[in-house]
């Protein structure tokens, strides 16, 4: 995912902390295998290139991803498209919209499962699987699982900044103190026990193009920053991007189909 | 200036007394460093040196030297060069100093004549190997501009001269001395790199090379500019790759294997002989391969060598080491340092992660804060106490030859188009 991950453990010992890390890394980078789209050995990558031209038996966590993929469609009201890679990645490089692009096609409409057999078809050729917005979340509750395996009872896990995941407390508070980096809106500070946390941008500005597109029209969204807290990394992650995505309005019903504990949008100035 | 060389010279005496024992045996011209900084003053103790070629090199060497004299306890009995305004040049340069070197036209009637401890060779490449072997032959240590000489029978012969006589044969690697270099080799023979798989480097200018003559006859274009000529010069190779290959065989400990590469002239097509473009891989034992261009006609990119390690790399030139892990983020760091002295702080670390398909932004750190680079000044510095001390790592002038005579086997590489070993006679 080549984004750094910053571990901080306490209460526990240096060959522990190494073990656990070891496990952890180890197993983000099977899922990397399975997720990466641009990787020609991985799982998503092969899925793209060829479901479309022939059912497939995928593994059972590409599998789950997707079934998810296709709730999180239904619960953010079509503004987090996991399907829709292809056209994403045209839009970005600055293709024409039109309102019949693929985005706003339920997945049920493009996609055939068979949960007997754990097999997948696309049905329209354009249907690209695309986990760069939930990536980061699927790791860190894979993470979570591997940490109450181990029994660790306090850390701080980064993912890039973007997506945190807790356990526990601060050795010198009763929870993580969060907040963001940024100084202008610095202010909050989220008390975490046991959560995770979601930060999105829609990333104008500093000559970054934004990565995160509204999948109904095409457009960029305006310069906002979300967070999200809840004690599931995946729904976070899915929220924040959603939040993003869809026009203000929209927010508080979007969120309301989520198990999250907070959640904030910024305006970036 | 003296200042920044002193500070410098307290750097390599640093390294030279704390240094590693993997780093002592990779760089052992820094013991010459360990001790007093300064030389005695007596006139018994003076280094007699003679500069010969006293071009744009020779005046630059010639203008360090003049930072060193005094702390070195040199004198520069003689100045010695064919081309006349050049030599008047450099003697004005020496009155400014109140020095007053005698001049010479004729290399060998100046060996014969000054009693001089060692000579400085700043002479086009060809003229190297004769200027040198007669130099020593008559008793003398010798410091000779890179690359050592125009071809491999020479260069042998000129390391087989020093080997005969005992003599010095420094030859001008300044990165040797350089405590960049000299840091990051340390580092990277430590194993803080790791296993090393490849280096690369490169040298891009965008400029003619070509000088301005005097007048227009063929003698004076080709004595003026030699490096264009493939009979006094291999062009960018032994003018530039020359002090590059130095530093790979210096980080990877080796000397290559086997050696390919290509070459054209596609801009300067000016009647220059020399290639304007090179491409070159050289091979190590182990596998690992020291992959190497240069160009005159773009300068983007300008020069580097980048050490690259399983661990970490290495950019000399700008100073620059990467880990391949890179540090914590500093929110996370801020953390760590409330944890440790029992502050509940809120830990600032959200924000978005870009594009996270992309390489991570990791900026590195320096190899060393300051970055003045005296060792062209150093190096003559320890050529001065090594001919205090009558001898120099061995290993020195190894770093040279083999430098060298790489650099001009890859020249064959070129012209031949085939991938070439090192003849065992030429082997050391």
């Amino acid at each position: 995912m080549n984004t750094p991950l910053d571990i901080v453990f306490w209460g526990i010992d240096q060959a522990l902390a190494d073990q656990v890390t070891e496990k952890v890394v180890t197993h983000i980078m099977e899922l990397q295998t399975i997720l990466d789209r641009f990787n020609s050995e991985a799982e998503t990558f092969k899925v793209n290139q060829t479901a479309f031209s022939k059912r497939m038996v995928i593994s059972p966590f590409l599998f789950e991803s997707i079934s998810n993929g296709m709730k999180y469609f239904q619960k953010s009201e079509g503004y987090f498209n996991v399907f829709a890679g292809k056209v994403y990645a045209s839009l970005k490089e600055k293709s024409s919209f039109s309102e019949n692009s693929l985005p706003i096609h339920p997945p049920k409409d493009i996609i055939k499962i068979n949960t007997s057999n754990n097999s997948i078809r696309f049905l329209h050729p354009a249907v690209s699987l695309d986990f760069g917005g939930i990536g980061k979340g699927l790791a860190l509750d894979e993470t979570s699982k591997i940490l109450d395996e181990f029994g660790i009872k306090n850390t701080f896990i980064s993912f890039g900044g973007s997506s945190i995941l807790t356990k526990g407390h601060h050795p010198h508070g009763d929870h993580w103190p969060f907040s963001l980096k940024s100084q202008k809106i610095a202010g909050d500070i989220w008390p975490l026990r046991n959560d995770a946390v979601s930060v999105s941008c829609s990333g104008h500005g500093s000559g970054k193009t934004p990565h995160i597109l509204n999948p109904k029209t095409g457009d960029y969204p305006p310069s906002f920053t979300s967070v999200v807290q809840s004690v599931s990394a995946t729904e976070a992650e899915v929220l924040s991007t959603a939040l993003i995505a869809a026009p203000g309005e929209k927010h508080q019903k979007i969120a309301s189909h989520f198990n999250v504990k907070k959640w904030a949008v910024f305006p970036i100035h | 200036m003296q200042d920044k060389i002193q500070s410098r010279r307290e750097f390599l005496k640093k390294m030279a007394i704390t240094g590693s024992v993997a780093t002592l045996a990779a760089s052992p011209w820094l013991s010459a460093f360990a001790q007093s900084s300064t030389a005695g003053k007596n006139a018994s103790d003076r280094v007699r040196l003679a500069v010969i070629g006293t071009g744009s090199r020779g005046k630059q060497l010639l203008r360090l030297l003049f930072e060193i004299t005094e702390s070195s306890n040199l004198e520069i009995a003689a100045l010695c060069d064919v081309y006349q305004p050049n030599l008047q040049e450099t003697k004005k340069m020496c009155k400014e100093q109140n020095m007053n070197p005698v001049l010479y036209n004729n290399y060998e009637d100046l060996l014969n004549k000054e009693k001089v401890d060692g000579v400085i060779i700043a002479t086009p490449l060809h003229q190297h190997a004769h200027i040198a072997i007669d130099a020593m032959l008559a008793g003398i240590h010798v410091f000779c501009e890179k690359s050592m000489a125009r071809t491999l029978d020479t260069t042998k012969a000129m390391y087989d001269a020093h080997k005969a006589t005992g003599k010095i044969l420094q030859i001008g690697h300044q990165r040797l001395f350089n405590p960049v270099y000299l840091e990051g080799m340390q580092r990277i023979h430590n194993g803080e790199l790791g296993k090393l798989g490849q280096i690369r480097a490169y040298w891009h200018r965008n400029n003619d090379w070509r000088r301005p003559v005097p007048d227009n006859t063929i003698e004076m274009e080709r004595f003026i500019n030699w490096r264009l000529y493939k009979e006094y010069s291999a062009g960018l190779l032994t003018e530039l790759m020359s002090h590059q290959i130095q530093v790979a065989n210096w980080a990877l400990q080796k000397t290559p294997v086997s050696v390919t590469g290509t070459g054209s002239i596609v801009y300067w097509k000016d009647g220059r002989e020399v290639n304007d473009n090179v491409a070159l891989i050289y091979s190590y034992e182990d596998g690992t391969q020291f992959i190497y261009d240069s160009m005159t006609s773009n300068k983007k990119y300008g020069l580097e060598e980048q050490i690259m390690g399983h661990k970490g790399t290495i950019e000399f030139e700008t100073n620059r080491y990467y880990t391949e892990t890179p540090p914590p983020a500093p929110g996370i760091l801020q953390l760590l340092n409330d944890m440790e002295s029992g502050f509940f702080g809120k830990v600032m670390i959200g924000g978005a992660s870009w594009v996270p398909e992309t390489a991570v932004k990791y900026n590195g750190e320096p190899i060393i804060e300051n970055t003045d680079f005296y060792d062209t000044a150093l190096q003559l510095e320890g050529f001065a106490k090594f001919i205090r001390a009558g001898k120099a790592p061995e290993s020195l002038t190894r770093e040279g030859y083999n430098a060298s005579i790489w650099t001009l086997l890859g020249e064959i590489a070129i012209e031949t188009g085939e991938k070439l070993t090192l003849a065992n006679k030429y082997k050391i």
